[in-house]
């Protein structure tokens, strides 16, 4: 359910990472897909992580204060993208970039992953609430992290997509729902974090209630349509709200 | 259009008729000729329009504006292929000008077909600009009708040009009637079968060329015949236009169970509504996120693609309870209920209304009479109602999305009514307003991506706030951006509008912000202490940061939503002080006032940020670039060097010999006429509109009126021209006399007498404006028949320059025109028309001087 960072940086990143693996591909004739085992997709995980901490050091606002926080760039290097992705997106998966999923959906940019996550201050056995399961890849990203995980799409096919998807990759106890987002999961809440990962006209108030004191929610806000600000929800100890709005993003929206 | 009527108006004038090229005239049926010419110049101009709507629905409008733009440069390609083959042509014109209707009417059918099967992600060629090629293929292809039919065109004046004067008035009257038959056919028919029937149009055009000449190929004639049958049974479905994958409707229609439910089409638009029951819009601008209650799924509104508002179930407002104050919500504990993923729950119904913004003004306001300028497809409808408003007059211009929100049950409540007009023209009803709702991002800036929009200039503003009652508000809503620009422009403005009724703003204001939405209000009263109050308090209950109110500290602003500055504030602060002017100057982009002159709210671009544009391509920035402006100007840069290379090479290529001396200052004053003529009729059609009330009833008038006045005075051109060179300067002279003339008279008028009649009936307010055009016009069509005869005595056979240079000028000047005006305004660029069509005598008279 995600799609692009559109950040200066990022952007310039990825444009040469795709005129990078052009190239490559173009020389290298056929891609990794065909006959890729798995030291191959861990190199090329192994060089996604890398290439998004180096962009990831001039975003302030992140956990570390300019850089991406360790344990979320270890869960990523653990988490086989590849995975996550239908069959004949396979060769890209470990590009910058958001790619389709089906159903009109994307699974969102590494990058975009990395800097949500780093947001949420997961700790093991976090809460950590969902919207937007896609193809669960966010989902198992948290997950590695050691959080518990409840996750809501509203495509039933792309809930049986990422059961399957986080079954296959040992992420299965991530708790996958069918249903509408916009209201979270009442009967599961307070949460510590919740992360939504398609476009919001504002922000949902329904996620709000269910954050618990001291949570985090990252949240792209904005015209569904058009650019959104990638926004940090803070709830203090004594439930007063703080947002900040931290970099422009294009998501698919929530509705 | 413009160009095209150049062309006509200018080759029907030559003096030196070529009949012996083809069949003789009096062999002609010149009045079946002129049947036929009408019916190509109208199906021309009929498919320039739809093609517009075509490419509205299914790339938006800017980019539909720039594709049109250039693909006329057709006409001016027309007339060099004129220009190179008129000999061949001619032999047998009742052949060539069939072919060229039978070429029409087939690439009109196969090139839309081929356009519109092809999608492209157009936006991204800004950064992509390798997706240029696809853009640059697709304009040829819809170059090619425009082509055709200006070759028809051409071929039959410079047939007859003895005859020309009946010949162009068929040309002006086909493409003046085209225009409103057009606009009728739309309300009855899709866009799809209306292209359909300007093909058959061109057919029929080229059967009566056919039936007009003395010898006639039965061959040819089943041809075309044929040629109608298969344009008849043409598939209307591939000249129907889907929105781009890439657009907004697209997208929310991937959505579970979103499917579209009512649709409208009319010329001035596709509305459609898409409901979910799965996944239903929750559309709630600027909701706090404290909010208990929660929004009930809404319909969502489109117009060609762009998602314009949503529509709460009119039903919910019987639920409204009756206990609290309006604007008031109930804390948190206080709702009953329950909400579930799969969204049912008594906390979902209207109470969200209390917690959005745009509570504010009803907090403060005792059952206001409502104007909702921006009714965000009938959302600020349901609100108003909501909050318990004595009446609601909702303003909706366009037609189609009007009749889309009349049967959506919203206006059974008998408070509620629809208004289909600009909301400036309720203004003069009479009956004052308490609350006047805007939103400078509702339907007019989708609408009009950089068009001029009367709604959102510092005489607008005064407007309003001079029809509100004495404690009524004027209301603005906009979305936050980073950094802020509509916000910030809308300060300015409302500053700049109350201190121009001779109001001190700083007393007279207010503004906050949410996460997503910046609302400004103002009254012609100063706030008194407990209205402060109110504010403070609807801000601290509902998370919402002020941005200025009397007496607001600047700790109290920043600290719910918490941006790395104050932005708002500090900005609010500055325009309300001393150094507003310095404050503007500084900024990164334009944020001055709009004005009726400059009625451009949506620029924001400077020329002085090129360099950053530059840097910008390519990377993630490009959402900051305002490219509705920066899209101008690339067509504008395209329009020119495509010129040069269709219409200005070929020609040079042709007309080798080395021009006899003088012959140039001609040939610059042909581009001026071009230039010249649609600067002004650009310029009036602008400048009229807020006097008209709506920009489709001003372009009917006023081009209706250029068309056929200036018909009427290139007809009066053969009492000059038939005198001689020296007769000719002298209609010259006469002419441009007159344009200078009525051209001021125009521009004394519009500032001092239209004002005063502005709350007369449209039919009056149109007679009015059509008797102001009327001699300007009839001077207008003097100089370029007049200008040709001049051509022809100096340097005879260089009549195809004058055509193809003064057709290629014609398309240049519309997008020169609006350029010219976002930065110095309508009113040069009348003076600067002005100042042409003297420097095009100047040419004239020193042109034509023999040694």
């Amino acid at each position: 359910m995600h799609h692009t960072a559109c950040s200066h940086c990022l952007a310039v990143g990825a444009f040469w990472v795709l005129v990078a693996l052009g190239i490559l591909m173009a020389l290298a004739g056929p891609g990794p897909a065909g006959a890729a085992d798995e030291s191959e997709w861990a190199g090329e995980r192994k060089a996604m992580v890398e290439r998004i901490s180096e962009e990831s050091e001039d975003l302030d606002f992140l956990k570390g204060n300019g850089g991406l926080d360790q344990d979320v760039a270890e869960a990523m290097r653990q988490v086989p993208r590849h995975e996550f992705v239908p069959e004949e997106e396979r060769e890209r998966a470990y590009e910058d970039a958001p790619l389709p999923i089906g159903f009109g959906q994307t699974i969102s940019q590494p990058i975009v992953v990395a800097i949500m996550t780093d947001l949420l201050d997961v700790k093991p056995n976090s809460k950590v609430l969902e919207i937007g399961t896609g193809s669960g890849y966010q989902a198992a990203v948290l997950a590695a992290l050691g959080a518990r995980v409840y996750s809501i799409e509203i495509i039933p096919e792309l809930v049986e997509f990422a059961r399957g998807n986080l079954e296959r990759t040992g992420y299965g106890q991530v708790q996958v729902y069918q249903g509408d987002g916009y209201y979270g999961l009442e009967q599961e809440a307070p949460f510590d974090a919740i992360i939504v990962t398609a476009a919001a006209s504002h922000i949902p108030p329904p996620l709000v209630e269910q954050l618990a004191p001291g949570g985090r929610m990252a949240i792209p806000v904005g015209g569904q349509w058009l650019t959104q600000q990638l926004t940090l929800v803070e709830k203090g100890p004594d439930g007063a709200v703080t947002t900040r709005q931290l970099l422009p993003v294009a998501f698919v929206p929530l509705r | 259009m413009g160009a095209q009527r150049q062309l006509d108006v200018g080759s029907g004038a030559n003096p030196q008729s070529d009949a012996s090229l083809g069949a003789p005239e009096s062999a002609v049926r010149m009045t079946v000729l002129a049947l036929a010419v009408a019916l190509l110049s109208g199906a021309s101009l009929a498919y320039e329009v739809l093609l517009f709507r075509l490419y509205a629905v299914r790339l938006g409008q800017q980019f539909a504006a720039m594709v049109i733009a250039l693909a006329l440069l057709g006409i001016g390609a027309g007339g060099t292929l004129l220009a190179l083959f008129r000999q061949r042509l001619l032999r047998n014109l009742g052949r060539s000008f069939g072919l060229a209707c039978l070429a029409f009417a087939a690439s009109v059918l196969a090139c839309t077909a081929l356009v519109l099967s092809v999608d492209l992600p157009l936006e991204a060629a800004l950064w992509q600009p390798w997706l240029f090629l696809p853009l640059a293929g697709l304009v040829l292809l819809q170059a090619l009708p425009f082509l055709c039919s200006s070759l028809g065109l051409g071929l039959s004046l410079s047939a007859f040009t003895g005859r020309a004067g009946s010949l162009y008035r068929a040309d002006l009257l086909g493409g003046g009637l085209a225009g409103p038959l057009v606009f009728v056919t739309l309300t009855a028919v899709p866009p799809g079968q209306a292209i359909k029937a300007s093909a058959l149009c061109g057919l029929f055009a080229g059967l009566a060329a056919g039936r007009a000449m003395p010898t006639r190929s039965r061959i040819f004639s089943v041809i075309l015949l044929a040629a109608v049958a298969l344009a008849a049974v043409f598939p209307s479905a591939r000249l129907s236009p889907e929105p781009s994958a890439y657009r907004p409707l697209t997208r929310a229609l991937l959505m579970p169970g979103a499917e579209v439910t009512d649709r409208v089409s009319g010329p001035m638009g596709v509305a459609q509504r898409v409901t979910s029951s799965v996944a239903p819009m929750r559309f709630a601008p600027g909701l706090s996120p404290l909010s208990p209650a929660r929004p009930p799924g809404q319909d969502a509104l489109f117009l060609d693609g762009e998602f314009v508002g949503a529509l709460p179930d009119p039903v919910l407002l019987g639920a409204r309870a009756a206990s609290g104050p309006r604007g008031t919500p109930e804390a948190p504990g206080e709702v009953e209920g329950d909400a579930s993923p799969d969204g049912a729950g008594p906390r979902e119904n209207l109470e969200f209304f209390a917690w959005l913004p745009t509570a504010l003004p009803y907090l403060l306001l005792d059952r206001p009479r409502v104007l909702a300028a921006s009714s965000l497809g009938g959302f600020s409808v349901v609100e108003a109602l909501w909050h318990g408003a004595r009446e609601v007059v909702a303003a909706e211009p366009n037609q189609s999305l009007a009749a889309l929100m009349a049967r959506s049950g919203l206006f059974a409540d008998s408070r509620a009514r629809l208004a289909r007009s600009q909301p400036r023209v309720l203004l003069r009803a009479g009956n004052p307003y308490d609350l006047i709702f805007l939103s400078p991002s509702g339907v007019s800036a989708a609408v009009q991506p950089l068009g001029e929009d009367f709604l959102l200039t510092v005489e607008a503003f005064e407007a309003y706030l001079g029809s509100l009652s004495p404690q009524g508000l004027l209301c603005l809503l906009t979305p936050v951006s980073l950094p802020p620009r509509p916000e910030i422009k809308c300060l300015a403005t409302m500053v700049a509008a109350l201190r121009e009724m001779g109001l001190d703003p700083a007393t007279r204001m207010a503004a906050l912000r949410t996460q997503t939405h910046f609302l400004l209000f103002a009254s012609r009263s100063p706030f008194t202490s407990q209205v402060v109050a109110a504010i403070r308090e609807f801000c601290r209950e509902r998370n919402f940061d002020p941005v200025y109110y009397p007496g607001l500290k600047l700790a109290e602003t920043n600290r719910f939503t918490v941006l790395p500055q104050p932005y708002h504030a500090l900005a609010a602060r500055q325009l309300l002080g001393p150094d507003a002017e310095a404050f503007l100057a500084a900024q990164p982009y334009y944020l001055w006032p709009a004005t009726d002159a400059r009625p451009f709210f949506q620029r924001y671009f400077r020329w002085q940020d090129l360099g950053w544009i530059t840097s910008a391509m390519g990377t993630g920035s490009m959402a900051l670039v305002e490219w509705g402006y920066v899209l101008l100007v690339a067509t504008l840069a395209l329009a020119v060097l495509a010129g040069l290379l269709l219409v200005a090479l070929p020609l040079g290529l042709l007309q080798r010999a080395a021009p006899s001396k003088g012959v140039w200052r001609l040939y610059t004053a042909f581009v001026a006429l071009g230039l010249a003529f649609l600067f002004l009729e650009i310029a009036c059609l602008k400048m009229l509109t807020p006097f008209l009330g709506h920009p489709f009833v001003a372009a009917t008038f006023t081009v209706a009126a250029f068309m056929l006045f200036a018909g009427l005075g290139s007809g009066m051109s053969h009492r000059f021209a038939a005198k001689g060179p020296p007769g000719q300067m002298r209609g010259l002279r006469l002419a441009v006399a007159g344009i200078v003339l009525f051209g001021l008279l125009f521009l004394l008028a519009q500032a001092l007498l239209l004002p005063y009649m502005a709350v007369k009936p449209l039919p009056l307010r149109a007679t009015v404006a059509m008797l102001l055009i009327a001699p300007l016009a009839l001077s207008m069509g003097l100089p370029f028949p007049l200008g040709l005869a001049l051509l022809e005595a100096r340097s005879p056979g260089r009549v195809p320059w004058a055509w193809g240079l003064n057709g290629y000028a014609s398309v240049v000047s519309p997008l020169l025109a609006t350029i010219l005006a976002v930065h110095l305004g309508f009113l040069a660029v009348v003076l600067m028309a002005i100042g042409l069509y003297a420097l095009t005598l100047a040419l004239f008279t020193l042109g034509t001087q023999r040694p």
